[in-house]
C-alpha cells in the first residue's frame, strides 16, 4: 500500500501519476480530461490537418471537371432541371444562365484526374488524393453550412469535429494545445460565426479549439511580464509549489489538487515549447522556400501550413487552417468575378498546400496524417449576374478531397450530374464525411457519445456511413 | 462471485456454439422451428408478456416497435429490424436486452437475468417462431399513451409529506442526512475549523472571501455563525453571485450568435432583473411567471418586461435565405419551449420534436402543444417611461427648462446664421458655390442666379436647407432639439421584451419580407417544416395534467383589447400549479439547484434532467421535504438557503474518516463537505476584492474590456468573444441551458496565473498598498497578505519561506536594475498567493 508521502514523492512524474488516485482509493474520481485515451480500434490517421476552403469553393472550377458546360453555356438551368428555382442560391435577383468554367482543365498524374489550371502545384499530387465529388448540405447560407461542416448541425451550440476528436482521444501533446485553429492573417476577418466554428458546444470547454491569434502573441498568457526573468519565475513557481504542497499535506489526498500543482510545471514547459514550435526560423531555408515563405502571393498561408506541420509533429492532433476571411471577395465566396476570386485564392494556397503534402510525405508522416481540403458548400454552374460574372451558393453539390492518413490516392468517389448542379451518385452527407474522419482516427462514430441534458449526443446525430471505398 | 461470472460466460459460449452450428444446417430447419416454438411457449412468451409487451404492442407502441406478432417484431421500429433470424448477435432485440446497444431494455427496469437473455438468444437463433399473437390484433394500439406507471414516476408525483426521522441532530436536514449515513454505515465528519467555515460561507453566498475585519470578528467570537448567515442573506453581493447560477440555466448572453453575432444592447436589463429578484427574494413562482409572461402580468413594470428576456436570450441567425425563413422560426420556438421546460421543470423535450420521447412520457404532441404557447412571441425593443409618480413633476420642469434653453439657442443661432446667408447671397462667387452644394434647391437657386425675387415659400425652403445641410452649428442644434422633443420628459429606459403584437426587431431579411413569425404552429412530421401536419393549439404535458384536469383548467382568456393572447400566462399558470399541474416538479428542480450550489453536487446529480434518464435522488425524502418547505414558505429561496446554511451538514469539515472512502468514495451521502474549485467569476472577483481593485458598482450595461474592474457578471456576454479568462475556467457556452459546470484542471489555467495582465496588475496593486501600509516592514506585509488572501496567519514555515522568497526576488530584480524591486518582489509573492489551491477552493 502506498502512503500519502510516497505519492508526493512521485508528484514530479507528470499526469501519469493520476492513475495512482484509483489505486489508493482516493476520495475523489478526478480524471485529467486531456489524458490520452485508447481509440476504439487502431487509428490510420493519428492527426488531421484540415485546410478549410472558406466561403464555398466552386467545384466546377476546381476539381469537378464538367465538359458539358461548354455545350450548355448560355442556356437556362431550368432547361436542364425544371425544378431549379431562383431561391437555390443566395441572391434570387441575380440568377444568370449556365456558364462554363473560365479555367482550362488538364489531366494529371497516373490517375489522369482533370484539374483546373489554377492549381499548378496541387495538380502534381492528385495521386495522393481521394476526391469526394458528391457532397451535399442542408443550408445555402454560410453560417449554417459552416456549422454543419464543423459539427454536423446547422445550428450553433454543438461541438465541432476537432472538439469531438480531442474528447475521444485526449491529447498527445503535453506542452501544446491538441486542437488548433488558424484564421486569415490578412485582415479579411474570421469565418462567419467566428469562434463558434471551433466551439466545444456542450462538451467541457477544455476541448475547444485554440485559436492562434494572427496578430500579436498567438497564444494567450504565454509571455512573462516585463520584469520577470526566467530565473525569477522559476523561483516563484518553486515557492508556489512548496506552499501548495504544504496545504496538500494537511488535506486528504486529492488527485485534483495534485494535478493542479502539476499543471504549473506543464505550463512552465509550455512557455518555452510553444514559442519554439511556432518559430519558423528554426526551419531550414529549402523547406521555407518549398512552402513559399517570403513569396508575396502566398507568404501568409505558407507560414500557416508550415506551422501546422511543426505542431502536428509535436503532438497536436487536429489543425484547421481557414483560407480567406468573411464572405464575398474576402474569401472563396465568388459572387462577383468567380475568375478573379478563385485565381487569387488559389495563388495564395496552391503552393503551400502542395508543399505540405510533399513535406509530410518526405518525412513519412503522410501515412498517418490526414489532410483535408474542402469548404461548406459548392457553387452553382450558372452565372451570378453582375459586372463580372460570379457564381452563387450551391448546397446540392460540392467537392472535397482527403489525402494521407489511410486514404486511397488517385480515386474519385461519387458524382454530380452533367453540369455539376446536384450530387447524383453515392451522395455524401456531412454525417458521412464526419463518420469517415472519425473512422480514420480510430473511432466508431456511433460509439463516440456524450451525455448531455438527458440525451446521448453524437457528432453524426442519427446518421453517418463511413466511406469505406476511399479507405485503403 | 468471479467464478460464477466465468461459468455463466462459458455456458453462454457453449449455447452460442451449439446454436450457431444448428442454424447453419438447413435440413434441420423444421426441427429448429419446433424446438424454438417449444422455447417460445415455455419461456420466451412469459418473458415478453412480463417485460416487453406493455410498451411494445400492448398498451402502446414505443419507438414504433411492436412485438405482438413475429412479423411485426421482424419489421422493427425506428432503429432497425427487430431481429435477424438465426443470428442473435446482430439482432436489435438481443443487443438492447443484453445492453450491447442503446436503448437499454427493458426500459426503466433492471437488466433481465442473464439466463433469460440467453434463452431469448437461443430462440432467435432457432428462427424466433411465435405460436400465436401476444395481443389480440383486433384493436388499434396507440403509439403513445400515458400509463399510471408513467404518472407515478417519482418526479411527477405530488410532493410526499415527509417527516424528518426521529434522530438526535440539530436540524431537520441533519436528521435526513444522518439517517442515510447510518443506513450506509458512514460516519460524518466534525465541524470545520472557523477559517474554513467563514470562507466557505462567503465564497458560496457572495462569491468572494471575507474581509480581514470580518474574519477577526468571527474568530474572536464577537460575531456568531448565525449572525454571519443573517448578514450574508441581506448582502447585495448575494444577488450578483446567485444570479450567475441562474444565467447559466437561462443560456443568457447579449448577442445574436450565428454569422454576425450582433450585440443585443438592451439585453442586460434581464441580468439586472435576475440580480434584483435574488436580492429581494422574489417568490420563485413569480420569478418564473415574470420570465415567461411578465409583460402580461405587469405591463408597466420595467423589471417584469425585462424578465421576458429569458425567452429571447437564445441565438438567432441574422442572415436568412428564403428557404430558411420558416425553419429558423421553428428553431426559435424550440429554443423558447425547450429552455422553459429544462430550466423550470428539468425536462428535456427537444427529442420530442422529431419523435415521441424515447425515455420520458413526453410525446411529440406534447412538444408541439407546448411550442404553441409561443406561436407569435417575438423579441421587440421598447422604450418605457419609468418615472416615479412623485418625481414626474420635477422631471417635467427640468425638461421644460432644457427645452426652453435649447429653443432659445436654436432661434439665436438661426438668426445669426441666416444673416450670414443673406451676406453670402449678395456675393456672386459665394452664390455660385452655394448653388452647387448638396441638396441645394435647384429652382430657388435658378431664380437667384437669374436675379429674380423669391416668394416667401421659396425663401423659407432656402433657409431651412441652409440651416440643416450647410451650416454645421445649425444641423447639430436642430438635431439636439428634435431628439429632446422626441424623448419627452421623464426617465426612460430601452428594453428588449419578448411579447406579441409589437413591431419586429430589425433583421437583414426584412427587405425580403421575412415574416418573423407565422400565425399558426403546425405539428411537424420528424420535425421537418416541409412536412407540416395539423395546426396545433396550446396544451400542456399530459403526464403533468393531474386529477383529470384538461388544459382549459389553466388556459386564461386574454382580457378585452389585450395586445397579447395570454397563452404564456396560461403556461405559467400550469407550471406553478402544485395541486394539478407541474408545480411540484418545479419546486423539486429549484431546491435541487440550490442544494447543488451549496454542496457542489445536487441531491439529483442531473439538475437539468429529472426524467427517466436522469439520476435518482440520493436523499429522496430530504428533497421532498425541502420542496415542501419551499412551497410552504411562499416559494422563498432565502428560506431554503437559511435552512441549509444553519444545518450542521453544511458546517462539517472537508476532511473525513478514511474508512468512509471504501463505502462511499464520491461522497454521495455527505459524510464530509465537498472541497471544490470555485467558478471562473469567483476566481476573478476574489482576486480583485483581495487586492482592493474591485469596483463594487452594481447594474448597468456590460463591459467588453477584459480589464474592467467590476464584478465578472458585468462582462458583456458576446457569444463569439466570451472573456478568455472566464472560458479558461469552464465558463459554459451560453447556447443552451447549462445546469452544471464541469471543473477542469489544465496547464493554460496555470499560465493565466503566471502571466496574465489582470492577475499581475492586481498583484502589483496589492503589493503597493501593503508597502504603503507597512512601510518597508516585510514581516507585516507577509502577515497582511496572508490574512487578506487566505483569511489566516502564515505558520512559521510558511512565513520563513515567504520571507526568503521575497528577499531573493528583491536581490534578483535589483541586480537586473529594476526600479521598484521591492514592489515587484512583493507582487511576485502576492501573485503566488492568488494562485494557491487554498485560495481558489471552497474548503
Amino acid at each position: 500500500m502506498f502512503t500519502r508521502r510516497d505519492v508526493f514523492k512521485k508528484a514530479g512524474m507528470g499526469f501519469g501519476m493520476l492513475a495512482l488516485g484509483n489505486m489508493l482509493q482516493a476520495d475523489d474520481s478526478y480524471q485529467n480530461p486531456l489524458a490520452p485515451k485508447q481509440s476504439h480500434f487502431p487509428a490510420k490517421a493519428k492527426r488531421v490537418i484540415w485546410i478549410f476552403i472558406n466561403g464555398g469553393p466552386s467545384h466546377v472550377d476546381t476539381w469537378d471537371y464538367k465538359p458539358a458546360l461548354e455545350k450548355w453555356n448560355g442556356k437556362s438551368l431550368t432547361e436542364f432541371d425544371p425544378k431549379f428555382n431562383k431561391y437555390t442560391g443566395f441572391f434570387s435577383n441575380a440568377v444568370g444562365n449556365i456558364m462554363k468554367s473560365p479555367f482550362e482543365f488538364k489531366q494529371h498524374g497516373e490517375c489522369g484526374k482533370h484539374v483546373s489550371s489554377i492549381f499548378p502545384h496541387l495538380s502534381k499530387h492528385v495521386d495522393k488524393m481521394a476526391f469526394i465529388h458528391s457532397g451535399y448540405t442542408k443550408s445555402n447560407n454560410h453560417a449554417p453550412a459552416l456549422f454543419a461542416m464543423q459539427s454536423g448541425h446547422i445550428l450553433n451550440g454543438y461541438p465541432c469535429v476537432g472538439a469531438w476528436a480531442t474528447y475521444g482521444l485526449g491529447s498527445e501533446a503535453n506542452d501544446l494545445p491538441s486542437f488548433v485553429v488558424m484564421s486569415d492573417p490578412k485582415g479579411r476577418g474570421l469565418p462567419k460565426g467566428h469562434s463558434l466554428n471551433w466551439s466545444a458546444g456542450f462538451l467541457p470547454s477544455v476541448y475547444q479549439g485554440t485559436w492562434l491569434k494572427p496578430k500579436g502573441n498567438p497564444i494567450e498568457n504565454l509571455d512573462r511580464h516585463k520584469h520577470m526573468t526566467a530565473g525569477a519565475q522559476r523561483s516563484q513557481l518553486d515557492f508556489l509549489k512548496s506552499m501548495n504542497q504544504n496545504n496538500l499535506e494537511k488535506a486528504e489526498f486529492s488527485s485534483e489538487l495534485a494535478a493542479r500543482i502539476e499543471s504549473f510545471e506543464l505550463a512552465h514547459k509550455m512557455q518555452t515549447a510553444a514559442p519554439e514550435a511556432l518559430d519558423l526560423n528554426n526551419e531550414p531555408q529549402h523547406i521555407r522556400d518549398l512552402y513559399g515563405v517570403g513569396n508575396k502571393d502566398c507568404d501568409h498561408f505558407a507560414k500557416q501550413c508550415l506551422t501546422a506541420r511543426r505542431i502536428v509533429e509535436r503532438g497536436t492532433r487536429f489543425v484547421q487552417i481557414y483560407s480567406g476571411g468573411m464572405e464575398n471577395q474576402r474569401s472563396w465566396d465568388g459572387h462577383s468575378d468567380i475568375k478573379g476570386n478563385h485565381e487569387g485564392f488559389a495563388k495564395e494556397t496552391d503552393q503551400p498546400i502542395a508543399a505540405l503534402l510533399e513535406d509530410l510525405s518526405q518525412r513519412g508522416m503522410l501515412d498517418d496524417t490526414l489532410v483535408i481540403w474542402g469548404g461548406e458548400f459548392g457553387r452553382l454552374p450558372i452565372a451570378q449576374t453582375g459586372k463580372k460574372p460570379g457564381r452563387d451558393h450551391n448546397p446540392h453539390a460540392f467537392t472535397s478531397w482527403m489525402a494521407g492518413g489511410g486514404v486511397k490516392g488517385g480515386v474519385s468517389y461519387g458524382e454530380t450530374d452533367e453540369l455539376g448542379y446536384k450530387a447524383v451518385e453515392n451522395r455524401v452527407h456531412v454525417n458521412d464525411f464526419h463518420a469517415t474522419i472519425l473512422h480514420l482516427m480510430g473511432m466508431d462514430h456511433k460509439k463516440l457519445t456524450y451525455n448531455y441534458n438527458g440525451r446521448r449526443f453524437r457528432l453524426t446525430d442519427v446518421g453517418g456511413n463511413v466511406l469505406h471505398k476511399i479507405i485503403s | 462471485m468471479r467464478r460464477t461470472k466465468i461459468q455463466l460466460t462459458l455456458i453462454t459460449a457453449i449455447i452460442a456454439v451449439q446454436t450457431s452450428l444448428l442454424s447453419q444446417v438447413a435440413p434441420s430447419h423444421s426441427a429448429n422451428m419446433k424446438k424454438g416454438l417449444e422455447l417460445f411457449k415455455t419461456k420466451v412468451k412469459g418473458l415478453f408478456m412480463d417485460q416487453c409487451i406493455r410498451c411494445h404492442g400492448g398498451e402502446k407502441i414505443k419507438g414504433k416497435l411492436d412485438m405482438s406478432t413475429r412479423a411485426k417484431l421482424l419489421k422493427g421500429g425506428f432503429e432497425e429490424k427487430g431481429f435477424v433470424s438465426g443470428d442473435h448477435k446482430n439482432s436489435f432485440l438481443w443487443k438492447t436486452i443484453s445492453h450491447e446497444a442503446e436503448p437499454f431494455m427493458p426500459n426503466k427496469k433492471p437488466k433481465m437475468k442473464q439466463e433469460d437473455i440467453d434463452v431469448i438468444a437461443q430462440w432467435i437463433d432457432l428462427g424466433a417462431p411465435y405460436d400465436a399473437p401476444l395481443v389480440k390484433q383486433d384493436k388499434e394500439v396507440k403509439e403513445f399513451v400515458i400509463t399510471e406507471d408513467d404518472r407515478n414516476f417519482w418526479s411527477f408525483l405530488p410532493i410526499a409529506k415527509t417527516e424528518a426521522p426521529e434522530l438526535q441532530a440539530k436540524t431537520n436536514i441533519d436528521k435526513f442526512v444522518l439517517a442515510k449515513l447510518q443506513e450506509k454505515g458512514l460516519k460524518q465528519s466534525g465541524e470545520a475549523d472557523k477559517v474554513s467555515l467563514i470562507r466557505r460561507l462567503f465564497l458560496d453566498m457572495v462569491g468572494m472571501p471575507p474581509s480581514v475585519a470580518e474574519v477577526d470578528a468571527f474568530i474572536s467570537g464577537k460575531v456568531t455563525y448565525e449572525n454571519l448567515v443573517d448578514k450574508l442573506l441581506k448582502d447585495e453581493r448575494y444577488g450578483e453571485r446567485w444570479a450567475r447560477h441562474w444565467l447559466d440555466v437561462a443560456r443568457f448572453a447579449e448577442s445574436t450568435g450565428f454569422e454576425h453575432d450582433y450585440d443585443r444592447k438592451n439585453a442586460y436589463h434581464y441580468r439586472d432583473f435576475v440580480i434584483r429578484a435574488m436580492n429581494s427574494d422574489m417568490p420563485f413562482n413569480k420569478f418564473m411567471r415574470w420570465q415567461i409572461a411578465g409583460d402580461e402580468t405587469e405591463p408597466n413594470n420595467a423589471d417584469a418586461l425585462a424578465a421576458t428576456g429569458f425567452l429571447g436570450a437564445g441565438v438567432f441567425p441574422t442572415q436568412l435565405t428564403e428557404r430558411e425563413f420558416e425553419s429558423a422560426r421553428y428553431e426559435e420556438l424550440d429554443d423558447m419551449a425547450n429552455t422553459t421546460s429544462v430550466a423550470f421543470l428539468g425536462l428535456t423535450i427537444g427529442c420530442a420534436r422529431c419523435h415521441d420521447h424515447k425515455y420520458d412520457p413526453l410525446s411529440a404532441k406534447d412538444y408541439y402543444n407546448m411550442v404553441a404557447s409561443f406561436t407569435k412571441t417575438k423579441r421587440a425593443d421598447v422604450t418605457l417611461d419609468v418615472t416615479p409618480e412623485n418625481e414626474k413633476k420635477a422631471y417635467q420642469e427640468r425638461h421644460n427648462k432644457e427645452l426652453n434653453k435649447l429653443q432659445k439657442e436654436f432661434e439665436n443661432t438661426r438668426k445669426l446664421e441666416l444673416a450670414r446667408l443673406a451676406d453670402k447671397l449678395k456675393n456672386p462667387k459665394e452664390l455660385q458655390k452655394l448653388s452647387k452644394q448638396n441638396r441645394a434647391p435647384k429652382n430657388v437657386f435658378n431664380k437667384l442666379l437669374a436675379k429674380k425675387v423669391l416668394i416667401d415659400k421659396e425663401k423659407t425652403s432656402l433657409e431651412n436647407w441652409y440651416f440643416r445641410y450647410v451650416d454645421k452649428k445649425g444641423s447639430s442644434i436642430e438635431g439636439k432639439l428634435n431628439a429632446l422633443k422626441k424623448r419627452g420628459s421623464g426617465k426612460k429606459i430601452q428594453l428588449q421584451v419578448n411579447t406579441e403584437g409589437l413591431p419586429n426587431v430589425k433583421h437583414h431579411a426584412n427587405g425580403r419580407k421575412y415574416p418573423h413569425f407565422y400565425p399558426q404552429t403546425h405539428f411537424l412530421d420528424r420535425g421537418d417544416p416541409n412536412r407540416k401536419k395539423e395546426v396545433v393549439t396550446q396544451k400542456f404535458f399530459e403526464v403533468l395534467m393531474r386529477n383529470g384536469k384538461k388544459e382549459d383548467h389553466w388556459i386564461q382568456t386574454a382580457p378585452k383589447d389585450s395586445r397579447t393572447p395570454f397563452s404564456r400566462t396560461s403556461l405559467a399558470n400550469w407550471i406553478e400549479d402544485v395541486d394539478n399541474g407541474a408545480g411540484n416538479l418545479m419546486a423539486r428542480v429549484i431546491v435541487n439547484r440550490i442544494w447543488q450550489h451549496h454542496f457542489g453536487v445536487g441531491i439529483v446529480d442531473t439538475p437539468n434532467d429529472f426524467g427517466f434518464q436522469g439520476k435518482r435522488p440520493t436523499h429522496p425524502e430530504l428533497l421532498e421535504w425541502l420542496a415542501g418547505e419551499l412551497i410552504k414558505s411562499g416559494w422563498s429561496l432565502k428560506h431554503i438557503h437559511k435552512l441549509v446554511l444553519t444545518s450542521n451538514t453544511y458546517r462539517i469539515s472537508s476532511e473525513g474518516d478514511s474508512s468512509n472512502v471504501k463505502i462511499d468514495p464520491i461522497n454521495s451521502y455527505l459524510w464530509k463537505y465537498n472541497k471544490r474549485r470555485v467558478e471562473a467569476e469567483v476566481i476573478r472577483d476574489s482576486i480583485a476584492q483581495i487586492s482592493g481593485m474591485l469596483d463594487n458598482t452594481m447594474f448597468g450595461p456590460g463591459f467588453k474590456n477584459n480589464d474592467m474592474k467590476r464584478r465578472s457578471i458585468y462582462f458583456f456576454l458576446k457569444r463569439s468573444h466570451i472573456n478568455p479568462a472566464l472560458q479558461l475556467f469552464d465558463f459554459p457556452e451560453p447556447l443552451v441551458s447549462q445546469g452544471k459546470r464541469p471543473v477542469t484542471t489544465i496547464a493554460p489555467q496555470a499560465l493565466y496565473f503566471m502571466n496574465n495582465d489582470f492577475i499581475r496588475k492586481n498583484a502589483v496593486y496589492l503589493a503597493q498598498s501593503l508597502m504603503n501600509k507597512s512601510g518597508s516592514k516585510i514581516d507585516d506585509a507577509i502577515h497582511q497578505a496572508f490574512k487578506k488572501t487566505l483569511s489566516r496567519k502564515p505558520n512559521s514555515i510558511e512565513f520563513q519561506n515567504s520571507k526568503f522568497f521575497i528577499e531573493n526576488q528583491v536581490k534578483a530584480y535589483t541586480k537586473n536594475g529594476v526600479k521598484n524591486a521591492g514592489v515587484e518582489a512583493l507582487a511576485d509573492f502576492c501573485q503566488s498567493l492568488f494562485a494557491l489551491n487554498e485560495t481558489i477552493y471552497i474548503d
